[in-house]
């Protein structure tokens, strides 16, 4: 994503990342990476519960998700990761953008 | 309870890396938002 960040401006959009680590840990990996995005730290997964991200007991963790939030602030796309593998592709997300803009 | 194509987006306030609070409401009007969880480090 972050090669592809100008893309996603492009189409007027901010990538938010939430992540399960504590504030420390999520600020340094933050950093060593210069992610151009925003990055916010979620320890207590108040978050990503509201937004009902899946736990999976066996695979011990949570699992990826992702979700395209308009201008007016619905839902357009919500996707929830099956593993850890399970993600969406940038050309997918920037498809759905694609078409987010052309219905405005 | 997962959401689905359509729902309102429910809003949140957390503080980012860089100290600043940051709302999912602040970018009503002005930014569509993908919001993405546990992606690892990409």
């Amino acid at each position: 994503m972050r090669r592809d960040y100008q893309e996603f401006v492009e189409r007027g959009a901010e990538i938010i990342v939430i992540g399960p680590d504590e504030r420390d840990s999520f600020a340094y990996h933050w950093r060593r990476g210069a992610y151009p995005f925003i990055g916010l730290p979620d320890p207590d997964n108040a978050v990503a519960d509201q937004y009902g991200q899946q736990v999976k007991l066996i695979q011990m963790g949570r699992m990826p998700a992702l979700f395209i939030i308009d201008r007016q602030g619905a839902v357009r796309f919500a996707h929830y990761g099956e593993s850890m593998q399970d993600i969406v592709s940038n050309r997918g997300v920037l498809g759905i953008l694609d078409a987010l803009n052309q219905s405005d | 309870m997962s959401l689905s194509t359509g729902d309102p987006a429910p809003d949140f306030s957390l503080v980012g890396v860089d100290g600043k609070p940051v709302s999912l409401s602040a970018f009503r009007g002005k930014q569509h938002v993908v919001l993405v969880f546990n992606r690892g480090f990409f």
